[in-house]
C-alpha cells in the first residue's frame, strides 16, 4: 500500500515537470500522460414499500497515469479513489470493508479514512506493463480484458462482466492477468489471457480468435473458466442499416464433465439511428442459470455477476431509446423487462454538457415487481452526478 | 461524436480536392481536383468550434485519411473524450472507447444521422464524390473574394442525383485554386448557408485556408469553424494503418 502511495506522489510530481514539454511538442504525444476525472454523486434511495429513504454522497476520483519507457514498452497505473459520507455510510455496518472488496491476487487497495460517517477508499484497478510491436501485444499485471462485442450484455466477456446498472464505473475492476495478443493484419488475430483471483477456483485461461469478413466482426473463444469449460462465439454486423449483434457462451462443469449438464448465456441485439437524431435499440438476454423468483433482483450487485449470469433471471429484454435533444442535452431511457418473474426496471439517464469538460447527469433506477396483477414499486434510486474531466 | 468524424472526413475530402488544375473548364477544374486527391493520404490536426449565441464547444482531433476508403480520427480534447477514436473502412465504421477498452462496431444507420450541433448537413459530408458526379458545373465568370481573383462556378444537381441542395456556387482562386467561398442554396433557390475560407497558410506544402467557417443563413450567432493546426499530404500510410488494432493504439 505504501509503495503505491509512493508511486502516486512520484507520478504527480512528474506531471508538473512534464506539463511544459507537452505544450511545446503539440503533435507528438508526451511520454508521460496523466488524465482523469472527479465526480460528485448525490444519491437518494427510497422504497415506498419499506418506507425507507436513504441519502448517500460520494466523490469519485480517477487518475490514469501512463509512461512510455521505450517505443514498444509502457507502464500504466490507474487509481480509483472514492470518498463516501453521510447517512448510508453511517447506517451500513462495515461499510469500509464492503467498499474494500477486491478479488485480485495483488492487494492494491487501502482505506485511508474510516470514521462513523466518512470513508475514503483507494484502489489501483490498473497496474500493468505492456510491450507491443507491429504484430504482438503483451500485457502483464492488473488490466481490463474486455471481450464484449455487443453493447448491453456480454456473455463472451469472461474476465470482466459488466453490470448494466453500474453506470458510474464503466472502467470496471481489473483482472490480474497475463494477456498475449497477436495480429498479422490488424483486423484479425488471437487473444490469449490467463488470470487468477485471490479466491479458490478463480483461474481463467482463455483463447479468443477474431476476424472481420463480409461486413461482420466475428469471434470464437474457448476457455478454462473457473469450475467450467466454456465455448463461445460472438458477432457484430448489420441487417440493412440496422446493427445486428450477438454473443453466446456455453459453460460445461469440469467435474463430472460427461454426465453434468451445462448452461448457456446468450444475447441478441439490434440498434438503429434515425436521421432525426433518435436512436433505438433492443436486446435480449438468456441466462441458463437464471431464477424465477422476483427477489433475485438483489443478486444484481457487481460482485455476483459473471459472464455466466449477467442478469439474475432466465429471460431479460431491453428496449432503449436515446435522443440528442439539443447539442448539449442528451436523453436516454432504458426499460428492462424480465418475463419470468415479471420484473420491470426503468432506467432513464439525462446528460447535460455544462462546458467542454463539465457534465451534469441525472439518473434514475426504479425496480418494479408484480403484486396482485399490477407492478409494485420495490425500490428507487435517484442520482445527480457532476463530472469534471481533466 | 460520430458526426464530428464524418464532418471532418467529409470536409477534407470535399474541400481540398477543389484545388484545380490550370484549366478554365468548370467540370475539368472540379474533376481533376478531385482525382488529384484520390489514392493519396492526409494527416491533419484540427479543431472544430461550434458556436451558438449562448455557448461554444471546441473539439481537437487528429485525422488520417487514405482516398475515400479509409479514415481514422483520434479525439485529443476535451479531456473527457480524449483517446476516443473512429475508424472507417469502406462502409464499415468502428469506435474505440478508451474508458471501456473496447471497440464498438457502429450500425450503418449511424452514418446517416443528422449533424445536430453543427451547421453541416449529411449531404455535405458523407457523399464526398457528389461534387463531381451529382452536379453539372458551369463557369459563371470571375469574382473577387477576400481580395483574391476567383472563378465563380455554379453547381446544379443532375435530375437523378439524390442531393439536398438546389444549387451550389463555388469561388475558386484563379492563381492557387483555393476554394475561398461556397454558397449552398436550397431547392427553392434560397441561400441556406455559406462556407468561407480564410487565414491562408502553407498546409501540406500547399497554400490553403487554415480556417473554414460554415455560417447558416437566418440563425444569428450560429456557426461551425474548422481550424487546421497542421496538415500533411501524401505521407505513405498502408492499408494496415486503418485497422481496429491500430485504432486502439493511435496517439
Amino acid at each position: 500500500m505504501n509503495r503505491i502511495a509512493g508511486i502516486w506522489i512520484l507520478l504527480l510530481s512528474f506531471c508538473q515537470a512534464m506539463a511544459q514539454t507537452d505544450s511545446v511538442a503539440e503533435s507528438t504525444p508526451a511520454r508521460f500522460q496523466v488524465q482523469g476525472y472527479l465526480k460528485n454523486l448525490q444519491t437518494l434511495a427510497f422504497s415506498p414499500e419499506k418506507g425507507s429513504l436513504t441519502t448517500s454522497n460520494f466523490l469519485h476520483n480517477r487518475l490514469n497515469f501512463s509512461y512510455q519507457l521505450s517505443p514498444g514498452l509502457s507502464v500504466r497505473l490507474e487509481l480509483r479513489t472514492r470518498l463516501f459520507w453521510g447517512e448510508q455510510v453511517r447506517l451500513t455496518p462495515d461499510f469500509a470493508q464492503l467498499a474494500d472488496y477486491e478479488s485480485g491476487i495483488m492487494d492494491l487497495s487501502w482505506i485511508s479514512i474510516e470514521a462513523p460517517a466518512l470513508v475514503c477508499h483507494t484502489i489501483a484497478d490498473r497496474l500493468s506493463l505492456n510491450w507491443q510491436n507491429q504484430n504482438w501485444d503483451i500485457t502483464l499485471g492488473r488490466q481490463r480484458i474486455n471481450w464484449g462485442i455487443t453493447t448491453a450484455w456480454n456473455p463472451n466477456d469472461l474476465f470482466n462482466a459488466f453490470n448494466f446498472f453500474d453506470f458510474d464505473y464503466e472502467e470496471r475492476p481489473g483482472s490480474d492477468a497475463l494477456r498475449v495478443r497477436y495480429s498479422s493484419d490488424g483486423m484479425s488475430g488471437f487473444d490469449l489471457a490467463v488470470s487468477r483471483g485471490k479466491a479458490a477456483n478463480t483461474t481463467t485461461a482463455a483463447l479468443l480468435y477474431r476476424f472481420n469478413t463480409g461486413g461482420y466482426d466475428l469471434q470464437f473463444l474457448g476457455a478454462w473458466y473457473r469450475d467450467d469449460l466454456a465455448l463461445g462465439a460472438g458477432w457484430a454486423g448489420s441487417i440493412g442499416d440496422a446493427g445486428f449483434k450477438g454473443e453466446a457462451t456455453w459453460f460445461q462443469p469440469r467435474s463430472g464433465f460427461a454426465d453434468s449438464t451445462g448452461t448457456l448465456s446468450l444475447t441478441l441485439e439490434s440498434n438503429y439511428s434515425f436521421e432525426t437524431g433518435w436512436y433505438i435499440g433492443a436486446a435480449y438476454l438468456f441466462t441458463g442459470t437464471g431464477h424465477s423468483d422476483p427477489n433475485a433482483l438483489d443478486l444484481l450487485t457487481a460482485q455476483q455477476l459473471s459472464a455466466k449470469m449477467l442478469m439474475p433471471f432466465k429471460h431479460a429484454v431491453l428496449a432503449q431509446s436515446a435522443k440528442q435533444i439539443t447539442p448539449l442535452f442528451m436523453a436516454n431511457l432504458s426499460l428492462i423487462y424480465c418475463p419470468g418473474p415479471d420484473a420491470l426496471i426503468v432506467f432513464p439517464v439525462l446528460t447535460y454538457s455544462l462546458n467542454d469538460n463539465w457534465d451534469l447527469n441525472f439518473v434514475a433506477q426504479s425496480f418494479f415487481i408484480p403484486e396482485n396483477m399490477r407492478f409494485k414499486n420495490e425500490g428507487n434510486a435517484l442520482i445527480l452526478r457532476l463530472k469534471w474531466g481533466f | 461524436m460520430l458526426k464530428y468524424f464524418i464532418l471532418t472526413c467529409g470536409a477534407i475530402m470535399i474541400f481540398f480536392p477543389l484545388l484545380a488544375q490550370k484549366t478554365e473548364d468548370a467540370t475539368a477544374i472540379v474533376r481533376k481536383a478531385d482525382e488529384r486527391m484520390r489514392g493519396k493520404t492526409s494527416i491533419a490536426e484540427m479543431s472544430i468550434i461550434t458556436v451558438r449565441p449562448k455557448w461554444t464547444r471546441t473539439m481537437d482531433m487528429k485525422i488520417w485519411t487514405k482516398g475515400t476508403q479509409y479514415a481514422m480520427i483520434l479525439v485529443q480534447a476535451p479531456a473527457k473524450e480524449k483517446g476516443t477514436a473512429f475508424l472507417k473502412r469502406n462502409k464499415e465504421v468502428w469506435n474505440w472507447l478508451p474508458t471501456l477498452e473496447r471497440t464498438i462496431k457502429l450500425p450503418p444507420s449511424m452514418m446517416s444521422q443528422s449533424w445536430m450541433g453543427t451547421d453541416f448537413t449529411n449531404d455535405d459530408l458523407v457523399k464526398e464524390s457528389s461534387v463531381i458526379e451529382d452536379y453539372a458545373h458551369k463557369l459563371l465568370g470571375s469574382a473577387m473574394e477576400a481580395g483574391r481573383d476567383c472563378y465563380k462556378i455554379e453547381l446544379i444537381p443532375k435530375p437523378e442525383a439524390a442531393v439536398v441542395w438546389g444549387k451550389i456556387i463555388l469561388w475558386i482562386d484563379k492563381k492557387e485554386y483555393i476554394q475561398m467561398r461556397t454558397e449552398f442554396y436550397d431547392e427553392e433557390g434560397e441561400l441556406s448557408q455559406t462556407m468561407v475560407g480564410s487565414e491562408l497558410k502553407m498546409l501540406g506544402g500547399i497554400l490553403l485556408p487554415s480556417r473554414m467557417e460554415m455560417i447558416p443563413v437566418g440563425k444569428k450567432g450560429h456557426s461551425t469553424t474548422l481550424l487546421y493546426k497542421s496538415l500533411v499530404f501524401n505521407t505513405p500510410l498502408g492499408d494496415d494503418f486503418f485497422t481496429t488494432v491500430k485504432m486502439s493504439r493511435v496517439k
